[in-house]
C-alpha cells in the first residue's frame, strides 16, 4: 500500500512541476490532468473510494476537458516565457516559500494521532451526514453552482452590436 | 492453486477474452445486418456464413501500413487510441455476469463505470487534437461536446436506479431486480439511459464525431493500421460494455422466468446489441445543433424528472 | 496510512500551486495553478478523514462543487480577456500610467 501511495505521490509532484513549469496550453493541461488522476488514486488509498471517483469525474473528466476544449477553441498558443521573473516574482516566490516552511513547522507540531482510525468508506454513511447534518451547505453549493452556470453563459455571450 | 489473486485473474482472463471475442463477432453482426436491412448479404465468403471474417478483417488490419506523420504530437498520437480501448474495457470489472461471477464488486461501481465513461473522452479528443489535422480537430471537439452533454443525462438517469436499489453496487442494484426489473418503475430514466448510451458510444444517430460526409472520418482520419483497429475494437467492446450495463441496470441482469444464470444476461445483451445496430441503419444523422439542443432540453429534464418522480415515490 | 505523508504531500502540491499563480502570467496556466492548490487544499482534508473525521470528506465534496463553479466563471473570464486583447497575457491589462 504504501508503495502505491508514493508512486501516485511522485506522479501528482510531476504533474504540478509541469504545471508550474510547461509553456505549451495543451501539455499544461495535461499534466494537470495527470496531477487530479493521482489525487483521485490517492483519495481511494485513504479509504474514500467514492471521493476519490468523483474526483476523477469531476476534475479529470470534466475540468480538464474544459480546458482542452476552451484551448482548441481559442487556438491558444504557447507564449515562450511568460514566467515573471524579475524582482517582482522573486519577491513572491520569496513569500511562497516563506509560506510553505511556515506551514512545514506548523506541520511538525501538529497534533496528528499516531494510530489513525480510519472512518468507513462505504458512500453510506457520506450521504447519511450530507443529508441530515449539512443539508443546508449542500443545498447552498447548489445553488452556487447554478450561479456560476448562468455567470458564465453571461459572460462569454456575445452581446449584439449596438 | 487456490490463492485468491487465482481467482481473480482467471475471471479476468475470461471476462477479457469473452468480450473481445463478443465485439470482434458484433462487428460481423452488424456488417451481416446491415446487410439484410439493405435487402443484401452482407459478408458470406470467407468461411461457411462468412463466420471467419473478423479473422480476415484482423489479418488485413495488421497488415496495413503504420503512418505517422511528421507533424503530428508522436507520444499523444500513438497513446489516443490506447485510451480509448483501455476506458472502454475498464467497466467490464465491476459488472455481475450471472448470480457469483464478476471479476470484482465494489461499492461504488457505478462511479467507477462513470469515472472510466469520463476518462474515454480524453482519447478522442487527445487524438484528434495530435493528428494535427482541421477534420480530426473538429471531430474530437465535437466528441467532447457531446460525451460531457450526455454523459450528464446519462448519470441522473442512473440516480433513480440508486435510489430504488439503496446501493451503488452493480451486484446489489441486479440482486433487487429479482421480482420487478427496473425497466418497469424506471421507464423514462431507461429511455434517457439508452439514448444517451448511443451516443456515448458515437453510434448513429449520434456519430456527429465520424460523420464521414463532413469530417473525412472525424478523429480517426489520420489512424492506420493497428491504431486504428484499436478505435474500431473500442467502439465496439463500449457497444458490449453498454449492453451489459443496460441489462445489469435495467433489465434485471441475470433474472428470468426460469432458472437465473448467465444465459439470460447473453440473451438480454443480445437483444440489446440487436436494437443498437437496428437503430443505427435506420435513423439519418442528427444536425450538431439538433444534437445540444436534444440533450440540453429534451433528456436532462427529462432525466430531472425521472429523478423527481422515484424520489417522491420512495418518499412517501 | 499515515496522515502526516498525505500533509507533507498536500503542502507541497500547495506550495507549487501558490509559486505558479505567482509567478505564471499567462492566465491559462494562473488557473491551472489555482485548480491544483484547491486538490492540495482536499488532499490536506482527506487526510484529517484518515484521522477520523468524516467531516474531512464533506468539505472535499463541497470544495469540488466550489471548484466546478470556479472553472466555469474562470473560462469565461479567460474566453472574454482573450476575445478583446488577442493574448492570454495579464500584463497587457495593466492600467496605464496618467
Amino acid at each position: 500500500m504504501i508503495y502505491f501511495f508514493w508512486l501516485f505521490a511522485l506522479l501528482a509532484l510531476i504533474g504540478a512541476l509541469g504545471v508550474l513549469l510547461e509553456t505549451h496550453p495543451v501539455r499544461g493541461a495535461l499534466y494537470l490532468l495527470l496531477a487530479f488522476l493521482s489525487i483521485g488514486f490517492l483519495y481511494i488509498l485513504a479509504g474514500a473510494p467514492f471521493l476519490g471517483f468523483v474526483q476523477i469525474i469531476v476534475y479529470a473528466g470534466a475540468v480538464v476537458v474544459l480546458f482542452l476544449v476552451a484551448i482548441a477553441v481559442m487556438s491558444l498558443r504557447r507564449i515562450p516565457d511568460d514566467r515573471d521573473l524579475g524582482p517582482r516574482g522573486f519577491l513572491a516566490l520569496v513569500f511562497a516559500g516563506a509560506f510553505f516552511l511556515v506551514m512545514l513547522a506548523l506541520l511538525r507540531h501538529a497534533p496528528v494521532p499516531a494510530a489513525p482510525t480510519p472512518t468507513p468508506g462505504a458512500p453510506q454513511p457520506l450521504a447519511e451526514a450530507l443529508f441530515r447534518q449539512y443539508l443546508i451547505p449542500f443545498e447552498i453549493v447548489s445553488v452556487l453552482l447554478l450561479v456560476a452556470i448562468v455567470g458564465a453563459i453571461v459572460l462569454v455571450r456575445r452581446r449584439p452590436g449596438p | 492453486m487456490n490463492h485468491p489473486l487465482l481467482g481473480f485473474l482467471t475471471a479476468a482472463g475470461i471476462v477479457f477474452f469473452g468480450v473481445l471475442g463478443a465485439a470482434a463477432y458484433l462487428v460481423l453482426a452488424e456488417r451481416k445486418l446491415a446487410g439484410y436491412f439493405q435487402e443484401r448479404y452482407g459478408p458470406n465468403r470467407v468461411g461457411p456464413f462468412g463466420l471467419l471474417q473478423p479473422l480476415a478483417d484482423l489479418i488485413k488490419l495488421v497488415f496495413k501500413e503504420e503512418v505517422v506523420f511528421p507533424q503530428s504530437n508522436r507520444w499523444l498520437y500513438l497513446l489516443a487510441p490506447g485510451i480509448i480501448a483501455v476506458m472502454a474495457l475498464l467497466p467490464l470489472a465491476v459488472i455481475p455476469f450471472a448470480p457469483h461471477f464478476a471479476v470484482t464488486d465494489i461499492n461504488v461501481a457505478l462511479l467507477y463505470v462513470l469515472a472510466a465513461a469520463s476518462l474515454g473522452t480524453y482519447g478522442v479528443l487527445l487524438g484528434g487534437w495530435a493528428s494535427n489535422n482541421k477534420y480530426s480537430l473538429i471531430g474530437g471537439l465535437r466528441t467532447a461536446n457531446q460525451m460531457i452533454s450526455y454523459e450528464i443525462a446519462m448519470a441522473l438517469a442512473l440516480v433513480g436506479v440508486v435510489l430504488m436499489a439503496g446501493s451503488l453496487s452493480l451486484k446489489d442494484i441486479v440482486a433487487a431486480q429479482q421480482h420487478l426489473w427496473y425497466l418497469i418503475p424506471q421507464f423514462l430514466g431507461f429511455v434517457v439511459f439508452l439514448v444517451s448510451m448511443f451516443a456515448e458510444t458515437n453510434r448513429a444517430p449520434f456519430d456527429l464525431p465520424e460523420a464521414e460526409a463532413e469530417l473525412v472520418a472525424g478523429y480517426h482520419t489520420e489512424y492506420s493500421s493497428m491504431k486504428f483497429a484499436m478505435f474500431f475494437v473500442g467502439e465496439y467492446i463500449h457497444m458490449v460494455v453498454a449492453a451489459a450495463l443496460m441489462t445489469a441496470l435495467y433489465l434485471g441482469g441475470w433474472y428470468g422466468p426460469w432458472k437465473p444464470g448467465f444465459h439470460w444476461f447473453a440473451l438480454k445483451m443480445a437483444l440489446v446489441l440487436y436494437l443498437m445496430i437496428w437503430v443505427r441503419w435506420t435513423y439519418p444523422r442528427f444536425r450538431f445543433d439538433q444534437l445540444m439542443r436534444f440533450g440540453w432540453k429534451v433528456l436532462i429534464p427529462l432525466a430531472l424528472v425521472n429523478l423527481g418522480i422515484t424520489g417522491l415515490v420512495l418518499l412517501r | 496510512m499515515n496522515p502526516t505523508l498525505y500533509l507533507l504531500l498536500s503542502l507541497l502540491l500547495f506550495g507549487l500551486g501558490a509559486a505558479g499563480v505567482v509567478l505564471r502570467r499567462n492566465t491559462l496556466f494562473m488557473l491551472l495553478n489555482l485548480e491544483l492548490m484547491m486538490n492540495a487544499v482536499g488532499l490536506a482534508l482527506v487526510a484529517a478523514s484518515l484521522a477520523g473525521l468524516l467531516e474531512g470528506q464533506l468539505i472535499v465534496l463541497m470544495v469540488l462543487a466550489v471548484a466546478a463553479a470556479e472553472v466555469a466563471i474562470g473560462i469565461g473570464i479567460l474566453v472574454s480577456m482573450v476575445r478583446l486583447k488577442d493574448s492570454p497575457l495579464v500584463d497587457l491589462w495593466n492600467r496605464e500610467e496618467p
